[in-house]
């Protein structure tokens, strides 16, 4: 495949602070048949960074001792590795170490000066540009099957849900009593339907959610809210939650905090982390919730005296499961904390789990610069 | 209708009998209408219900649209509530500019919630 770059001036930047080595490679430039060059040069690694970060070059040569730095150096703080354009390393010996290192960071390739000749150059940088539109090609091509793949788990959520809830709806109406009463075997029985579609919706609207952020279209709208009341609303409609699985749910509010948010997103969060706290204690167990501004830190945490996390580092990762002694009991898609710590990501903040004395869980919730 | 009816907007045909069921068998007075554009028909023929339950994603006119045609600030004596889902945050938003006072996430409108909340605002 003939790159695209090659039917057009190709734009050079050599970063090299020997001049006269510039001097040479300009001059295999000139004498070059078949393409276009613009060349710039600079002898300057800051110079050279600042230059490679405005991106208005196709390709890339970097001296392998610059100044203070190695080529190695700009290759790390130009981020090569993101970057579509090919860096090609040019150094004045051949060494196997700097061959690896470099092309570890991206780089296109590695060429030893003294070995050079204007057909070799031109070699070099025609497949180097080749080679890089083949990987962007392919890149483009992974991150549209990624979308597909997002949109048809929405889709196929969307019509999976629809039915799902209406199964808990009539569940709900005969447990109810609304088909007249129901003997206690009966009500066991129904009972075990209705959880079991609870879950299936609880799975069905997780993998939604994370559909959503996932395609970066979760968009939020901040409005200032009483933070203190808000939380304490929110422990207000979960207490029934707690006690009806025999557990109680306290608060630990400071007053008067007010902040910019999405009320809907946060509420979410909080929601994701009461129920996990819930969900992963036993009967007779204590949750707080907890609320403190501190330096203009604010730090909103779940405090539960649950079973705890074995393995902290996977917490947050899509689709973990962490196993404990009542995973097996609760279920979980392992989707939840990874949908709550992006949203707090994109809130600007941040969510972390830790250990507390009771061997529980604490989760929190931290953001910066709250007045 | 009047203040004491609870309009139903749903288009599922299964949902929206059993919201009509639960809240009937309460005894409270309920309509129900398949899209925005029937009970927009509705409202204009027969007058404000006390409370619409507007569901969002709806054929022929959805929610918003209904919401935007109905001008809620010219119905004061009209709660809106709407339905919705988790994933439906920015659709929540809208409707909350749009008039709606509330939303109900549709995976918790059991009978118990429905009832209670009618009960809140009625009674």
């Amino acid at each position: 495949m003939k790159p695209s770059g090659l039917e057009r001036t190709i734009r050079v930047l050599v970063v090299d602070d020997d001049e006269d080595d510039f001097f040479i490679l300009n001059r295999l430039f000139e004498s070059m048949k078949g393409a276009d060059y613009d060349v710039e040069w600079t002898p300057s690694s800051d110079e050279g960074i600042r230059m490679i970060k405005e991106a208005h070059h196709d390709v890339y040569l970097i001296d392998y001792r610059i100044d203070a730095r190695t080529g190695l150096d700009v290759l790390q703080e130009a981020d090569a590795m993101e970057r579509s354009e090919p860096f090609i390393l040019l150094t004045g010996v051949g060494d196997h170490d700097i061959e690896r290192e470099s092309l570890q960071l991206a780089a296109s390739d590695y060429i030893v000066k003294k070995e050079l000749t204007s057909e070799a150059l031109a070699r070099t940088i025609y497949y180097a540009l080749g080679r890089k539109e083949q990987e962007q090609q392919k890149i483009d091509q992974l991150v549209e099957l990624n979308k597909t793949k997002d949109e048809f788990i929405s889709i196929a959520s969307h019509q999976l849900r629809t039915p799902a809830t209406t199964v808990k709806q009539y569940i709900a109406m005969v447990v109810d009593g609304f088909g007249g009463t129901l003997n206690d075997k009966q009500q066991t029985l129904l009972s075990k339907a209705y959880d079991s579609n609870e879950r299936q919706l609880t799975i069905i609207n997780d993998l939604l959610k994370v559909a959503q952020i996932d395609a970066g279209r979760m968009e939020l709208v901040q409005r200032p809210i009483d933070m203190s009341a808000f939380l304490r609303d929110t422990a207000e409609d979960f207490r029934p939650i707690f006690a009806s699985a025999g557990q109680v749910l306290k608060n630990d509010i400071q007053d008067g905090i007010a902040w910019n948010t999405d009320e809907t997103a946060f509420r979410m969060i909080i929601d994701n982390l009461l129920e996990n706290a819930k969900k992963y204690s036993r009967k007779g167990a204590t949750t707080t919730l907890c609320l403190e501004l501190k330096e203009e830190t604010m730090s909103i945490a779940v405090v539960d005296e649950g079973v705890g996390v074995a393995d902290p580092d996977k917490l947050f990762q899509k689709f973990s499961r962490i196993e404990n002694e009542l995973s097996t009991v609760v279920g979980g898609t392992g989707l939840g904390l990874y949908w709550a710590k992006s949203v707090a990501q994109l809130m600007g903040g941040s969510l972390h789990y830790e250990r507390n004395d009771s061997g529980g869980s604490t989760f929190v919730l931290t953001f910066y610069d709250v007045k | 209708m009047n203040e004491k009816t609870v309009l139903i907007v749903e288009d599922d045909t299964d949902l929206r009998d059993a919201y009509v069921m639960i809240l009937e068998s309460e005894g409270y007075d309920v309509r129900s209408a398949e899209n925005g554009k029937v009970a927009l028909d509705l409202v204009s023929a027969e007058g404000d219900p006390g409370i619409i339950f507007l569901d969002l994603r709806m054929p022929v006119m959805d929610g918003i649209a209904f919401l935007k045609e109905y001008h809620a600030e010219e119905h004061e004596n009209t709660e809106i509530i709407v339905f919705s889902n988790y994933d439906a945050k920015s659709e929540i938003d809208e409707a909350y500019e749009l008039g709606a006072q509330r939303y109900v996430l549709k995976a918790r409108a059991a009978p118990k919630e429905l009832i209670r909340i009618v009960q809140t605002i009625l009674n």
